[in-house]
């Protein structure tokens, strides 16, 4: 059963594919030729952008709502901050499906391509589309805030750990110490 | 009756194929498939020759069919690596990428037919042929499926010729493979089904060479003026760069 199926897949795997390269046989792309410029054109407000961003998924403006009291403002406000954050996730998506696009368009015609160097960037770029599609999908579940609240959950416990240990560390010197002759 | 309708029909299309492609001058452009064709062509004919006349002699055709099936499937990987010449001939960065994967793909498929291969299984002592053939078909659409992910992830434009030719044999091989792997497991349920769709799938390749190579295209002209290409360090390097920032990015909204 696996034979067949190892066998079958690869050639139904080829079907579904050869029906996208029909789709695109006969369009040209053209290779930019400043591609880094391009590149670099395209976020020009890098730092606004990330002030921005750091707005959207903050906590301070949720608890200003919190504290208000009313249920409908709540709800509007998380509606409103899932489809910021939702449109953010997915244009740094496409932006990124651009770069590596145009860095695509560029690089197959680079006599001095590296295939290793090729293959981690498109790995990069793999990883970074998963991670932008878990995000929609938590965001989508758990609102824009939830990734935040979890990372500072974690860190609140690690931190806790951390200093459960410190405290801890005196009392086990003292108790190894005292161990010994103890009984 | 169908299916000798279908036969007859394949060898009408298959000189018609050969024709057009005289007509438009495409057997120069494309040397290797049109010898592949003429070569499917006289085997065809061959076959029909040995099992209407001489229909006594079963191991005459027997002979006939595995010799020249396996001509045809050297002759047919040769059609790829035409294929892979001329598709990649303008972007050398493709073309370096290509023959790195399909040569990793190939040593690991060298490196366990010898771990695996008993010489006294009966794959050897009984000849199985249809076994042979299978992974020989399974080695054929594992470059292709290669060719197709790096000719998509690249925008690689084939155009209306090499395209066609492309798609056609992919689409023969596949079912090629889908046949020799799921149908002889199950040849008694899937025979009279597949006596039919066999040659169907056969004849729509051939109608579909024939749609793609009616004419030539223009691909070649629209290639050659290409911009300069860019040095690859810097390309990468600067790709590297706005990954790195934009991971920063979505890292910000997770940060506590």
């Amino acid at each position: 059963m696996t034979e067949i199926l190892v066998f079958a897949g690869i050639p139904i795997l080829v079907l579904v594919l050869l029906s996208l390269l029909g789709a695109t046989w006969n369009i040209e792309e053209d290779a930019s030729e400043d591609a880094e410029e391009g590149f670099r054109q395209r976020w020009p407000s890098d730092r606004e952008t990330a002030v921005c961003i750091r707005r959207i998924f903050s906590p301070q403006d949720r608890e200003f709502v919190e504290r208000q009291g009313s249920d409908r403002l709540r709800q509007i406000y998380r509606a409103e901050r899932t489809r910021v954050a939702l449109y953010w996730v997915r244009r740094t998506s496409r932006e990124i499906g651009q770069i590596m696009r145009d860095h695509r368009m560029a690089s197959r015609g680079s006599a001095n391509l590296q295939v290793g160097r090729e293959l981690g960037l498109a790995l990069r770029w793999l990883e970074f589309r998963l991670i932008c599609g878990m995000l929609i999908v938590l965001i989508r579940l758990f609102g824009p805030h939830a990734l935040k609240d979890l990372a500072t959950q974690a860190l609140e416990v690690s931190k806790s750990i951390g200093r459960v240990l410190v405290d801890s560390a005196p009392a086990n010197r003292i108790a190894a110490a005292g161990t010994p002759g103890g009984a | 009756m169908l299916i000798s309708a279908l036969c007859w029909f394949g060898l009408f299309l298959e000189a018609a194929v050969l024709v057009c492609g005289r007509r438009a001058h495409l057997i120069s452009r494309f040397p290797i498939f049109y010898s592949y064709l003429f070569f499917v062509l006289v085997q065809d004919v061959a076959r029909l020759v040995a099992l209407k006349w001489y229909p006594q002699h079963h191991e005459l055709y027997a002979n006939l069919y595995w010799t020249t099936q396996f001509v045809s499937l050297a002759l047919g990987s040769a059609v790829l690596v035409e294929i892979y010449r001329l598709g990649l001939r303008e972007f050398p960065g493709t073309a370096k990428m290509a023959r790195n994967i399909l040569g990793a793909a190939f040593i690991g498929i060298y490196i366990k037919a010898i771990l695996t291969i008993q010489p006294d299984s009966p794959y050897w002592i009984s000849g199985a042929f249809v076994k042979l053939e299978r992974d020989l078909r399974a080695v054929q659409s594992l470059a292709i499926l290669i060719l197709i992910i790096l000719f998509l992830w690249y925008a690689i434009p084939l155009g209306r010729n090499l395209g066609g030719i492309f798609l056609g044999y992919s689409l023969f091989v596949s079912m090629s493979v889908i046949q020799l792997s799921i149908v002889s497991h199950y040849w008694h349920k899937a025979e009279p089904m597949w006596a039919i769709v066999q040659p169907g799938v056969y004849v729509a390749t051939l109608g579909f060479w024939a749609f793609a190579l009616w004419a030539a295209d223009d691909i070649s002209e629209k290639s050659r003026n290409k911009k300069a290409a860019v040095d690859y360090e810097t390309l990468a390097n600067s790709t590297g760069t706005l990954l790195d920032d934009a991971r920063e990015r979505l890292g910000s909204t997770v940060r506590p």
